[in-house]
């Protein structure tokens, strides 16, 4: 089990998730490192969280090289109330313009047509990413900031892998 | 040299970039040609970046690719700085 250091670079409790990553070929990745030392208690040792300071390109290419399929766990919204992202958000977005897999848990809803009725349900990162911005629309209307969330898309698409060589 | 994006990457088609630009404009009320609108300059800034970074230069039979973010060690900065600054008349 990984133990709470602050000063640990790059993402949290990877070291010790190495094994568990590579054995269910995808990482589970938290906001709060010490939701890891709960879920490798649990058994789910493939949890990291982010790392304490910015997200370094070394960080990004040494979980690549274990996984390309990341799952958000205890997300919660996209931007804050001053409209800035979020920083696993954030975080969420770059791995995904760096081409992974990346995918939010939504809270709550489990799938029931799978083998494991109480399966957790994904979605697309994108999709939520979108939808989260589109519910603070609704529910604070604004043309200003309507057309910033739209741009903050739009730049994100632009960015995925599908668009670097358009034919 | 350290190469930054991954070639083996999966890329989505096509059809899959149109389904989601659709997707994405009707969640904001928009219509696909008014979100494209908006797409276009991100698109373009991003294909431009992509042609830069393909750029390379042969010299003696060897190929070399610069990183067009981080200017090579033997660059002097200092000069080009400079350069920009007399341009745009800064003090």
């Amino acid at each position: 089990m990984p133990k709470v250091e602050i000063q640990e670079q790059g993402f949290y409790g990877l070291d010790a998730s190495t094994d568990m990553i590579a054995e269910s070929g995808f990482a589970i990745l938290l906001s709060d490192p010490a939701m890891v030392v709960s879920y490798h208690a649990e058994g789910k040792e493939n949890a990291i969280s982010l790392p304490a300071g910015t997200l370094k390109k070394d960080d990004f290419f040494r979980l690549s090289k274990l996984t390309r399929n990341i799952k958000i766990d205890g997300l919660s919204g996209v931007i804050d109330e001053l409209d800035a992202e979020l920083p696993m958000a954030e975080a969420g977005r770059f791995l995904t313009e760096q081409g992974l897999r990346v995918e939010v848990r939504e809270d709550g809803s489990v799938d029931e047509s799978g083998d494991d009725p109480q399966a957790p349900v994904y979605i697309d990162f994108l999709d939520y990413y979108v939808r989260g911005l589109t519910y603070k629309l609704i529910r604070q209307p604004e043309t200003k900031r309507s057309k910033k969330f739209v741009e903050m898309v739009a730049e994100f698409l632009s960015k995925t892998r599908q668009y670097d060589h358009p034919h | 040299m350290l190469k930054w994006w991954p070639n083996s990457f999966q890329k989505l088609d096509n059809t899959i970039i149109h389904i989601k630009t659709n997707e994405i404009a009707k969640k904001f009320g928009l219509t696909q040609g008014a979100f494209s609108k908006v797409l276009r300059p991100y698109v373009e800034k991003r294909k431009n970046l992509a042609v830069q970074q393909h750029e390379h230069v042969v010299i003696d039979d060897q190929q070399f690719v610069f990183d067009i973010a981080h200017l090579p060690e033997y660059v002097d900065q200092g000069f080009f700085s400079g350069m920009v600054s007399s341009r745009l008349r800064i003090p």
